[in-house]
C-alpha cells in the first residue's frame, strides 16, 4: 500500500523536475552532489587529469621535448604486440585463463560462502573464514618459492611421493608445460578464494532473515532456501563481478604469471601471458610510449567487451546490468 | 524477533559434520603453506639447503630475523607510518565510497547514471603511471608528505561498484522513502538508517581498504624518498627486491657481488614474508564481528 | 551533535586531506642541492655525513647534497619515470641496463664539452678506451666508475668442500671446464647434497665465447676486427657450447630438472664472469675461490657496467661537474660519502684499511662500487690488500675491443627487438640447464629468432658499423 503511494509520489516529482532548469536540478539534487564530491575530485585529480598521457601511444619517446610536443609516430608503438611470432601463444593464454578465471571465480567463493553461512557452529565458520583468507596474504614471491617446494625435481614433496612411495620415475614438472595449466588455475582459486568469498558472505549476511522465515513457514527445506533466496539474493553481486572481469580479461596476474614458473623457458609456451609478453620485450629499452600503447590496447578491448557484456544483460534482466 | 529460535535455514546434523569436513580440508590447505613460511624463517640455513622448506625445522636458528631486523629505528618507523596511513585511509575512503555508492543508487538523484559510468570508466582506462605522476609531484605537489600515502588510494572504482550492489541488494528503498516523508535529510537518512543496515558490506570494504593500505608499498616507493615515511612493506620490499635482482640479472649481479654476498638467505625471504603478513593477519577476526546476520530491517520498522 | 554537523566535519576532513598538498615548498637557498640517486639503503646519520660533504666542498664549490639512495626496482623504474616527467634530480647510476634507453631518449645530458672544461681530473682518472665505450653518436651520456674495466670468465668452487676432498689442486691446474670433470664425478658421489655444476645463465659455456652483444642477438665475434655482425645464437659455436653443457647434464653434474633460482650454495663448482678478486668478494657466507679461465677483455659491456650519468634536468651542471671531478679525484670525499665518519662510522685498521662500526648510521660500503673512483677509496676488512694493484695490472693488460664506441640506434627495430627478447626469456636458461637435447632445442630457439626478426636485426646494426665505421 504505502508502497505505491510512495511509488506514485516519486514518479510525479521526477516529472515536475524534468521541467525545471539546471540549476534547479542541481540545487534539487544537491545533497547527493555534496555526497559525491569528495570522490569526485578524487577521480578527476588522479584518473581523469591523468588520461592526457594516453597521447604518448601514439608518439615517439624524446624527454627533451616534453610531454606534449613530442613527435607522433601513429600506430608504431602497437606493432610490438602483435608483430611477434608469440601473439598467438600469448592471446590465448591471456584470454583463455582469464575466462577459466571468471567462472572459478563465480562458482568457488559463492559455493565456499553459502556451505560457511549454513554452517551450525558459528565459531567454527569464523576460524575457517579466518582460514581460508591466510593465501591471500602471501605475496607471488613468496607462493614461487611454496610452489618450488611441492614441484622440485629433487626435494620436492610432490616428487617425493612418487619416487619414494609410489616407486615411480620423478617427474620433471618445471620443464613439462602440459601440466601447468591445471596447476595456475588451482593455484589461482587457491589464493583468492577466501578473499572473494569475504564479498559473497557479507551479500548473504545482508538478506532479509524475513525471507527465510516466510520460506520455512511455507515448507521450503534449507536447501531449497539457498535456491530460490539465497543465490537469486545474491545474482546481483555475482553478475556484477563478473562483468568487471570481464572488462579486465586482457590483463592478466602479472605476479602469478611472472613469478610461479621460475623462469624455466620451457614453461612459457602456456604461461606466457600479454602482460609477462609487455614486460619482457620493453625490459631493455624501457619505453613508456609501449608500455602505454599496450596497456590502451586492453583498456580498448576491455572497454568494448564490458559494453557488449552490459548490454546483453540489460536485454536478459535490466536490473542486473551495470548501468 | 529472536533470532535461532525459529530454527530456519538450518541443516541436518549429517550435512552440518560433512561440511565441516570439508572446510577443515580446505583451511589446511591454506594454514600449511603460512606454517612453512614460518618454519623456514626459522630455519637454519644449511639444514634448508639439504631437506628443503620445512613447517617445524629440526635445526632453528634466528639468523633470518637478526639480519632483517638488525636495524631496529627504521622498522619501528616505518610499522608507525603503515599504522597511522592505513587507519586514516581505512577511515576516510570507507566513508567517501560508502557515500558516492549511496548517492548513485539512489532513484531520486537525477545524474546517478552519468556518476556510475563517471566511476566505472576509471577501472578501464588509465593514462599511464608517468602522467599520474606528474599530476602527483608537479600539480598537486605531495610527494614526501604523509598525505602522499593515502590520498591517492582514497576512491576505488571497484568497491564502489561492490557497495552499490550491497545498498541494491541489503537495503530496502521503502525504509529510505519512508524515511523521507517524515521529513529526514539524505544525509541523516544515510547514516541513521542505511547505515546500520549496510554495516557488513561496510565492513567488508573498510576490510578491503586495510589491506590495501597495509599492503601498500607502491605510494612510497613512488612518491617518497625521505626514509622516514618508508612503511613497512616498502622497508621489506627493498630489501626482497635487492634479493631477486641479484638472483635474476647476473649483470647486476657482477657489478654488485660484495652486495650479492651479504644479501639474505631463503630463510630471511620468509622471515620477511611473517614480518609483513603477521600483524594484519589479525585484522580479519576485527571486522569478523560486523558480519553479523539479522541486524535489519525490522528494528527500523517496529 | 546533529548528523549534518558530523558529516560537515567528516567531509571537510576528507577535503583537507584533498588540498593539504597543494602549498608545496619553494624558494631556492643560496648553495645549490645536488641530488644524487644510487642503489642502497637508506642510513640514519645520512645528515650529518651531507653536511660534513657540503662543509669540506664549501669553498670551492657551494653545494648541498642530498643522498637518495633506491632499490634495484627503484634505479630501473622511477628514473625512468621522473626522467619522463622531467622532474628535477642531478646525478644518477645507470648501467647497460638503462642507459641506452635513457640516453638516447635525452633523458641524460651529453658531457663531452662539461668534461672538457670541468671534469679533466676525470678523464685522467679514466683513461681514453674507456670513456670511448659509452660513446653514442660520438658523446658521452654517462661517467664510468673508475674500478675494473675488463671481465673474463671461469669458476669459482666451494675451497671447503674441495679441500675436504683434496681436489683443491686439481681444480686449480685446469685449463678448461672438461679439465674438470674427474673433479665433478667425485663431488657426484661424495657430496649428494650439492649439484655438482651449474652453467650460470649468462656466464654459461655460450657466454663464454664472448660474443659482444650489441643489439640481442646481433654482436661481433671476440676479438674480432673485420665488423661482421651475426646472430651469435646462429653460430656454429654456440651449438658446440650447447652440446658440451647437455653433455655435462647427461654425466649428472647439473642439476637434474633445471637449477631454477636455487640458492647458490647448493652448487660445488658455478660458471661465473671474473674479475681480479672477485672470489673475496663473493665469499661472505661461502668461501669460493676462482679459477680463471678465458682470456681478460674490455667490451663495451665493460664500459657501461655501472656509471654516473648527469640529468638533462639539472639546474646547474657545470656545479655538479665539478662536484662529480671532485668527487673522482679526492679521496677524502669519496671516503666520506662511501664510509661516513671516521671514528663514528669506521674505523682505521691502518693507512689503506678500515673496519666497518656495525650499525653505526651509515655505511655505503656495500655500495661502493657506484662511487666514482674505486681506486681513491679505502680498503675494507676482508679485502686482498693488493686489491687495487691488482685491478690496476689487470686493467693494462685488457684485450680491448675494436667496437668501443659503436652504439646504435635501436629505435628502428624495437618491434622486432622486443620479440627477440621474449624468445630470448624462453630459451636461454634452457640452454643453461642442459635439460633438453642442445641439437633440438637450438634448431628451435633459432628457428624462433628468425620468426622474431632476428634478421632485421642484424641487418640493421651491421648498416649503422658500416656507417660509423666509415666516418
Amino acid at each position: 500500500m504505502v508502497k505505491t503511494v510512495v511509488k506514485q509520489l516519486k514518479d510525479k516529482a521526477i516529472e515536475i523536475k524534468k521541467k525545471k532548469s539546471f540549476f534547479k536540478d542541481l540545487h534539487d539534487n544537491r545533497e547527493y552532489l555534496l555526497m559525491i564530491v569528495p570522490g569526485v575530485l578524487q577521480l578527476i585529480l588522479f584518473n581523469y587529469l591523468p588520461l592526457f598521457g594516453l597521447i604518448l601511444a601514439f608518439k615517439t619517446v624524446d624527454y627533451s621535448k616534453g610531454f606534449f610536443n613530442m613527435d607522433w609516430n601513429g600506430f608504431k608503438n602497437f606493432e610490438f604486440l602483435f608483430k611477434n611470432p608469440d601473439v598467438f601463444t600469448v592471446l590465448r593464454n591471456t584470454l583463455g585463463y582469464n575466462l577459466i578465471f571468471i567462472v572459478t571465480g563465480a562458482i568457488v567463493p559463492v559455493a565456499v560462502a553459502v556451505g560457511l553461512s549454513l554452517l551450525k557452529n558459528k565459531t567454527g565458520a569464523r576460524a575457517y573464514q579466518s582460514f581460508m583468507f591466510l593465501p591471500y596474504f602471501l605475496s607471488w614471491i613468496i607462493v614461487s618459492y611454496l610452489v618450488f617446494g611441492i614441484f622440485d625435481y629433487r626435494l620436492g614433496i610432490f616428487n617425493n611421493i612418487i619416487s619414494g612411495v609410489f616407486g615411480r620415475e620423478a617427474v620433471n614438472w618445471y620443464q613439462s608445460p602440459r601440466y601447468w595449466p591445471t596447476i595456475l588455475v588451482l593455484l589461482h582459486i587457491w589464493k583468492t578464494f577466501g578473499y572473494n568469498s569475504i564479498i559473497y558472505f557479507a551479500a548473504i549476511m545482508g538478506i532479509d532473515s524475513e525471507l527465510y522465515e516466510a520460506a520455512s513457514i511455507d515448507g521450503a527445506g534449507v536447501w531449497k532456501q539457498v535456491l530460490v533466496i539465497t543465490i537469486p539474493s545474491i545474482k546481483p553481486v555475482i553478475v556484477m563481478l563478473a562483468i568487471l572481469a570481464v572488462g579486465k580479461i586482457l590483463n592478466a596476474d602479472f605476479g602469478m604469471f611472472y613469478n610461479v614458473p621460475m623462469g624455466s623457458g620451457a614453461l612459457m609456451p602456456v604461461t606466457n601471458v600479454l602482460d609477462t609478453f609487455v614486460y619482457n620485450a620493453l625490459k631493455i629499452n624501457g619505453d613508456i610510449a609501449m608500455a602505454t600503447a599496450a596497456g590502451f590496447f586492453q583498456s580498448v578491448v576491455g572497454f568494448v567487451l564490458v559494453l557488449v557484456t552490459n548490454h546483453i544483460v540489460n536485454r536478459i534482466d535490466s536490473a542486473q546490468a551495470l548501468f | 524477533m529472536a533470532k535461532g529460535s525459529l530454527r530456519i535455514n538450518e541443516i541436518s546434523n549429517a550435512a552440518n559434520v560433512l561440511l565441516n569436513v570439508i572446510f577443515i580440508l580446505l583451511s589446511f590447505l591454506c594454514i600449511y603453506p603460512i606454517l612453512l613460511v614460518i618454519g623456514t624463517s626459522f630455519a637454519e640455513e644449511t639444514y634448508l639447503n639439504v631437506v628443503g622448506y620445512k613447517a617445524f625445522p629440526k635445526v632453528i636458528s634466528l639468523d633470518a630475523y637478526k639480519y632483517v631486523l638488525s636495524n631496529a629505528k627504521p622498522i619501528t618507523n616505518a610499522y608507525i607510518v603503515t599504522i597511522i596511513t592505513t587507519l586514516t585511509g581505512t577511515v576516510l575512503s570507507t566513508l567517501m565510497i560508502a557515500l558516492y555508492a549511496y548517492a548513485i543508487v539512489q532513484q531520486g538523484f537525477k545524474y546517478r547514471r552519468f556518476f556510475t559510468f563517471f566511476i566505472f570508466f576509471t577501472m578501464l582506462f588509465n593514462g599511464g603511471i608517468v602522467p599520474w605522476y606528474i599530476v602527483c609531484t608537479q600539480v598537486l605537489k605531495i610527494q614526501n608528505t604523509l598525505i602522499a600515502l593515502v590520498w591517492p588510494y582514497l576512491i576505488n572504482a571497484w568497491y564502489v561498484m561492490v557497495m552499490k550492489t550491497f545498498y541494491n541488494t541489503t537495503v530496502p528503498s521503502a525504509i529510505i522513502e519512508a524515511a523521507k516523508i517524515d521529513g529526514a535529510s539524505e544525509l541523516k537518512t544515510f547514516f541513521r538508517i542505511v547505515f546500520p543496515i549496510a554495516i557488513p558490506g561496510l565492513a567488508t570494504i573498510a576490510l578491503f581498504m586495510t589491506l590495501r593500505y597495509w599492503n601498500d608499498w607502491y605510494l612510497p616507493f613512488m612518491l617518497t624518498s625521505d626514509p622516514k615515511l618508508s612503511n613497512i612493506q616498502m622497508y621489506l620490499k627493498r630489501i626482497l627486491n635487492n634479493l631477486q635482482e641479484l638472483l635474476n640479472s647476473s649483470s647486476a649481479a657482477m657489478q654488485a657481488g660484495s652486495m650479492l654476498a651479504v644479501v639474505p638467505r631463503e630463510g630471511a625471504r620468509m622471515a620477511i614474508c611473517a614480518l609483513a603478513v603477521g600483524p594484519i593477519v589479525l585484522a580479519y577476526p576485527f571486522f569478523q564481528r560486523f558480519f553479523v546476520k539479522g541486524l535489519t530491517i525490522g528494528s527500523v520498522k517496529g | 551533535m546533529s548528523f549534518k554537523r558530523v558529516v560537515s566535519v567528516l567531509l571537510f576532513a576528507a577535503m583537507v586531506i584533498t588540498f593539504a598538498g597543494c602549498g608545496g615548498k619553494t624558494g631556492s637557498e643560496k648553495p645549490y642541492q645536488i641530488d644524487w640517486y644510487f642503489v642502497g639503503d637508506p642510513q640514519l646519520d645520512v645528515k650529518e655525513v651531507q653536511d660534513k660533504v657540503n662543509e669540506y666542498v664549501k669553498d670551492e664549490i657551494n653545494i648541498s647534497l642530498e643522498l637518495h639512495p633506491l632499490d634495484w626496482s627503484g634505479i630501473r623504474e622511477k628514473i625512468n619515470i621522473m626522467a619522463a616527467g622531467g622532474e628535477k634530480f642531478d646525478i644518477t647510476f645507470t648501467d647497460l641496463n638503462n642507459y641506452h634507453a635513457l640516453a638516447a631518449k635525452n633523458a641524460f645530458l651529453p658531457l663531452g664539452r662539461l668534461l672538457d672544461q670541468h671534469g679533466r681530473g676525470i678523464k685522467e682518472a679514466l683513461g681514453e678506451h674507456f670513456l670511448e665505450g659509452s660513446r653514442i653518436k660520438g658523446e658521452n651520456y654517462a661517467i664510468p666508475v673508475n674500478k675494473e674495466k675488463g671481465h673474463h670468465y671461469g669458476i669459482l668452487y666451494q675451497a671447503d668442500i674441495a679441500e675436504k676432498h683434496g681436489l683443491t689442486e686439481q681444480i686449480e691446474s685446469i685449463k678448461s671446464l672438461e679439465d674438470l670433470y674427474p673433479v665433478l664425478e667425485i663431488i657426484k658421489e661424495k657430496e649428494p647434497d650439492l649439484y655438482p655444476f651449474q652453467s650460470v645463465k649468462g656466464c654459461d659455456d655460450t657466454y663464454m665465447l664472448d660474443f659482444e652483444i650489441v643489439a640481442y642477438p646481433a654482436a661481433f665475434y671476440a676479438d674480432s676486427k673485420d665488423g661482421k655482425v651475426v646472430n651469435f645464437v646462429d653460430t656454429p659455436e654456440f651449438l658446440e657450447a650447447a652440446k658440451k653443457i647437455r653433455e655435462r647434464y647427461e654425466k649428472g653434474y647439473l642439476a637434474q630438472g633445471g637449477s631454477l633460482n636455487q640458492s647458490s650454495s647448493k652448487f660445488f663448482i658455478r660458471s661465473y664472469a671474473l674479475k681480479p678478486g672477485k672470489d673475496v668478494e663473493m665469499s661472505a657466507k661461502t668461501n669460493w675461490k676462482q679459477v680463471d679461465l678465458t682470456k681478460p677483455r674490455m667490451q663495451f659491456r665493460d664500459t657501461m657496467g655501472a656509471m654516473l650519468a648527469i640529468s638533462k634536468t639539472s639546474e646547474k651542471p657545470e656545479l655538479v661537474m665539478k662536484f662529480l671531478n671532485k668527487a673522482y679525484t679526492d679521496p677524502y670525499l669519496i671516503n666520506l660519502i662511501v664510509y661516513g665518519i671516521e671514528g663514528k662510522h669506521y674505523t682505521k685498521i691502518d693507512e689503506n684499511k678500515v673496519k666497518m662500526v656495525e650499525n653505526s648510521g651509515y655505511d655505503y660500503s656495500t655500495a661502493r662500487w657506484q662511487f666514482c673512483n674505486v681506486f681513491n677509496q679505502y680498503l675494507l676488512e676482508n679485502d686482498d690488500p693488493k686489491k687495487n694493484d691488482n685491478l690496476i695490472e689487470y686493467n693494462e693488460r685488457l684485450a680491448v675491443s675494436e667496437y668501443l664506441g659503436f652504439n646504435p640506434d635501436t629505435t628502428s627495430i624495437k618491434t622486432q627487438m622486443g620479440a627477440c627478447l621474449n624468445v630470448q626469456a624462453e630459451f636461454e636458461q634452457q640452454i643453461a640447464d642442459g635439460v633438453e637435447d642442445a641439437e633440438v632445442l637450438v634448431k628451435k630457439y633459432r628457428e624462433k629468432l628468425r620468426l622474431a626478426g632476428a634478421d632485421d636485426i642484424v641487418n640493421e646494426i651491421q648498416r649503422q658499423y658500416n656507417e660509423w665505421a666509415g666516418k
